[in-house]
């Protein structure tokens, strides 16, 4: 180590102390297990993100064990794993009760459209008869009502109507399919779905059943599943990516420099970045996303390229005061062009990309700060190695640049052909906002999902009509009249009355003239109740208790705590609005589904297709901040370089074409745009230091290893399970590869031209 | 969505159950399988059984016992047809398939919509095929030496669930060579008990008159 000053001695201390200060921080929070997010739509603006109802069925999950005779017992065996764990809830034994309780005052102004038929065509004897028949029949259905308080079981037939289900009742529930029984296990955890250790729970005991059971197959459906796979996979890419980049970063490093103290100089740089980086994100989001730790792995990327460059420098002139002096300004504003292109995703109002622009730039600030403050620690370093390299720099690089600008007018009408082909090629990219990009579920957990939802007829949450009134009741009355639309288009199929809020919740009028049937064909003088009795032979003095008429008070405004999960219908209804789900099964053109809200004074919701639209607004949000820097960036590299701002502008255009064209495979996503930051980062970077030291062996040579670790650590990306990792991956790959290449032609095409320039001149021919 | 199943089975098995809740919950640790291995031992090699029938339901809605009578006729073949006479006629059907075909106002056999289970369960007890009880219920045999009418055997069955124990405190089953009696208790102080009389009973390829020893 050199002698250094008081001074720099101190800031070295403050950093390094803020340093651990930000490291100590950042392990604390993500051992208390609370900093790290996996919940992809947590990456949405706030307007997209799920309501406390949405969440609330995030956190349901189902398993259907089945397919072998050892099936029942597997499932005992889930149910008893499950039940044992205190952060799950499977099933319950109070909610029967909290429906029955629901209907109970109103049990006989309750009709489904079969039973109000029947009352309407048969006479009093008649269902009197039927109604002892039933009492007789040792294997009548549903009677969840005594006797004395429904007489005629209107209530059996009201939850027949209402609970419809194929699902067959047992100590563990069945449902069969052809000669299969799937044995139903279902549940919520009592947290979040995306928390890890709720995964971990579900994981562990579905594990177990597969390895003592393993012949029967688990179907399984919830976010819960599709959470941890994600978080899994996320963890897997990022072990990817950080592995690869590290051991690229090592293997050049230690190959080339061979000396502890570069090593530990560029460990320092990339884990006070990271630190940095975590903490800030971490302070000012509270929680940081799996993804956005994925794509700001490529810090390391980044803020390696400084240490190469102040290494190299320092190798070249002997001392690193001396590199750094001539490097600051290079490395300061390529850090600042860096980070301004990064903060201007702060202007979008996705919640991903304000992450990843604070993460990128604290990293970024860290990287250089590092530097700035260590940098007098450094000891003197021998020439030998720049030596070596500028001695392959003339003998192979130089020359084949040489050979390439020795005709410069060749080589720009080159270059102006290829933006234009480039340009005219990107005019027809096409944009792909497709939420499937975003998708992190295996095909057999998606089967598993699509399996599970068709067997138990769930509802598809994601595609619903959403209805608005002024008053309660008439929005009772038109769900009603929506559904009955819904249903002449697919008579064979009728809408679960349990998914249409006028339904459970008939609108007061139809109470009303239910009630009134009611009493006139059963209740009343004339009714059947009569005839029942004088069959019963029995006085049936608890008639008296029997209402008489029309009871209020069944509204949406009754508190149906208990019962929503039941009936989803009342999950999202209030006095005012509803949601009419549809079966994810429903065979429904989305034409007919506009039509009918359309019809229908309502707004099909279809909510893959609105994050879809959201993500293309994202983009579009993306590219116009990217367009705005590079706005900025073109005036201030004229301002900087005047006539040489040619070079970064004319390098930045043809890189990011190329980035563009051949990176995107033809349809350009969000993480197509947020892969053009990175590019953008490393060639902006490389171009000013080529303009700012010149391009010789060090800067060269710094280039190149800052291109090659990239290279190698993202260009691993590309092979990606993740369509959005992948995206950029692929992007990554051409941008830093076109950058390397063509950012020192560019500058010694300039220079060519602008010797053959001076030279006309001189000789007056221009 | 489970809950929606539990809450079928609460309310769909009510209809079987009876009351006293005066059972305790004995055979929560007995094997199922050697208890209904009697049912099962009894019933499981019927190849046709015909008879008759006197059903008492004690309910809480009425003061006295509504009683009813009929005859049945089961094979595997056929399923079971349970035919009431007494006090009205009324027929119901259930097909080696689980599917119920009750009455209708017009006296013509429909299908019911009552859960598959009833029917499994009801048919169960005279095919001998216990899966179903044993899915649903903890089963224990009874010595019944005081009770001279039930000197063969008994069995009770005590629900598994606790929502299903709300509804139904237990199922008795007795009979000797073959099923006699049917009894179901439920949790709201209603009960009924079947009493059966085979008069036909062909085992495999042997059909014997009056069976009753």
């Amino acid at each position: 180590m050199k002698d250094s000053s008081r001074g720099q001695k101190l800031a070295a201390g403050i950093w390094l102390t803020l340093i651990v200060a930000a490291a100590v921080y950042g392990v604390i929070s993500i051992a208390r297990g609370q900093a790290l997010e996996s919940n992809i739509l947590a990456l949405l603006p706030n307007s997209l993100s799920t309501t406390t109802h949405e969440s609330s069925l995030e956190r349901r999950f189902v398993v259907l064990v089945g397919a072998d005779h050892s099936a029942r017992a597997a499932a005992e065996s889930l149910q008893e794993q499950l039940r044992s764990q205190p952060q799950l809830i499977v099933s319950s034994d109070q909610l029967p009760e909290a429906v029955l309780s629901f209907f109970r005052p109103y049990l006989h102004q309750l009709l489904s459209p079969s039973q109000r038929t029947h009352l309407q065509q048969h006479s009093a004897e008649q269902l009197a008869q039927q109604a002892l028949n039933a009492l007789l029949n040792p294997v009548d259905g549903l009677r969840p009502y005594a006797l004395q308080e429904d007489p005629f079981n209107l209530g059996g037939e009201w939850l027949s109507y209402g609970l419809a289900s194929s699902v067959e009742p047992g100590a563990i529930p069945s449902l069969r399919d052809g000669d299969q029984r799937w044995f139903i296990i279902s549940g919520e955890v009592t947290g979040s779905a995306f928390d890890p250790a709720m995964q971990q729970i579900v994981e562990n005991a579905l594990e177990h059943i597969a390895k003592d059971y393993p012949a029967v197959t688990l179907l399984r459906s919830g976010v819960v599943f599709h959470a941890a796979e994600a978080a899994r996979l996320a963890k897997a890419e990022i072990s990817t990516v950080g592995v690869g980049s590290l051991l690229a970063i090592l293997i050049i490093v230690i190959g080339l420099f061979r000396r502890l103290q570069d090593l530990l100089i560029i460990a320092l740089t990339l884990a006070s970045s990271t630190a940095i980086a975590l903490a800030v994100c971490l302070l000012v989001f509270e929680q940081v996303h799996l993804i956005t730790l994925a794509f700001g792995a490529t810090l390391l990327g980044l803020a390696v390229d400084y240490c190469f460059h102040l290494l190299i420098k320092t190798r070249e002139v002997g001392s690193a005061n001396s590199a750094y002096l001539q490097l600051r300004r290079s490395l300061w504003l390529g850090a600042a062009s860096s980070i301004a292109a990064y903060a201007f995703q702060l202007l979008s109002p996705m919640t991903g990309l304000h992450q990843f622009a604070v993460f990128m730039a604290a990293g970024l600030a860290a990287a250089v700060t590092t530097l700035a403050t260590t940098h007098p620690f450094l000891s003197p370093q021998s020439r030998g190695l720049t030596q070596a390299w500028d001695h392959k720099f003339r003998r192979y690089v130089l020359p084949s640049y040489q050979a390439l600008t020795s005709h410069p007018k060749v080589l720009s009408a080159v270059f102006a052909a290829l933006l234009a082909a480039l340009g005219y090629a990107a005019t027809s990219l096409q944009s792909d906002d497709n939420l499937r990009s975003l998708n992190t579920s295996s095909d057999t957990l998606l089967a598993s999902e699509s399996r599970v939802r068709d067997l138990l007829q769930l509802p598809d949450n994601s595609r619903y009509f959403s209805l608005s009134r002024n008053s309660s009741d008439a929005l009772l009355t038109d769900s009603v009249e929506l559904a009955n639309n819904i249903d002449a288009l697919s008579p064979d199929a009728p809408l679960p009355a349990k998914l249409v809020v006028g339904r459970i919740i008939p609108p007061i009028h139809q109470q009303r003239s239910d009630a009134a049937l009611v009493q006139q064909k059963l209740y009343g003088p004339k009714g059947a109740l009569n005839e029942l009795c004088a069959l019963l032979a029995s006085s049936c003095e608890w008639r008296q208790s029997l209402p008489t008429d029309f009871v209020p008070g069944l509204t949406l405004a009754r508190d149906n705590a208990g019962i929503t999960e039941l009936l989803p219908a009342l999950l999202f209804s209030r006095s005012a609005d509803t949601r009419l789900m549809l079966p994810a099964n429903a065979a429904l053109s989305s034409d007919q589904l506009h039509q009918l809200a359309q019809q229908s004074n309502a707004q099909f919701h279809d909510t893959p297709q609105e994050l879809s639209n959201a993500l293309a607004e994202f983009r579009q949000d993306a590219g116009r901040s990217l367009g705005l820097f590079l706005i900025l960036f073109a005036l201030i590299m004229a301002f900087v370089y005047r006539r040489r701002s040619v070079i970064p502008l004319g390098t930045l255009s043809l890189v990011l074409l190329i980035s563009l064209v051949l990176g995107t495979g033809g349809h350009v996503s969000l993480f197509h745009v947020l892969a053009l930051l990175l590019v953008i980062g490393l060639a902006v970077d490389t171009v000013i230091f080529y303009l700012e030291i010149g391009f010789n062996s060090s800067s060269w040579l710094a280039a190149t290893m800052a291109s090659l670790t990239s290279i190698l650590a993202f260009g691993l990306l590309a092979v990606s399970d993740v369509p959005v990792l992948n995206h950029f991956g692929h992007v990554v790959f051409c941008g830093l590869l076109a950058s390397w290449l063509l950012t020192p032609l560019m500058i010694l095409l300039f220079e060519s031209m602008s010797r053959r320039f001076k030279e006309g001149i001189n000789e007056g021919t221009l | 969505m489970l809950r929606f199943v539990f809450l079928f089975c609460a309310i769909s098995l009510c209809t079987l159950a009876a009351t006293p809740s005066g059972w305790a919950n004995p055979g929560a640790n007995q094997k199922p399988s050697t208890a209904l291995a009697i049912l099962e031992s009894r019933m499981g090699n019927i190849g046709e059984i015909r008879g008759n029938f006197t059903q008492v339901q004690h309910l809480a809605a009425l003061s006295q016992p509504l009683q009813s009578s009929g005859d049945f006729y089961y094979s595997p073949t056929e399923g079971l047809v349970w035919q009431t006479l007494q006090p009205i006629e009324t027929t119901l059907k259930i097909t080696p398939d689980f599917a119920l075909h009750t009455q209708n106002a017009n006296g013509e056999l429909e299908k019911n919509r009552a859960p598959e289970i009833l029917s499994r369960l009801f048919l169960g007890i005279f095919s001998g095929d216990t899966s179903v009880l044993a899915e649903l219920f903890y089963a224990e045999e009874i010595h019944t030496e005081k009770e001279p009418r039930n000197s063969g055997w008994q069995l009770r069955l005590i629900p598994r669930t606790k929502a299903l124990a709300d509804q139904v405190a237990s199922i008795t089953l007795g009979g000797d060579r073959l099923i006699e009696t049917v009894y179901f208790i439920q949790g709201n102080g209603d009960k009924r008990e079947i009493s059966l009389s085979a008069t036909t009973l062909r085992r495999g390829e042997q059909a014997v008159q009056d069976p009753t020893p």
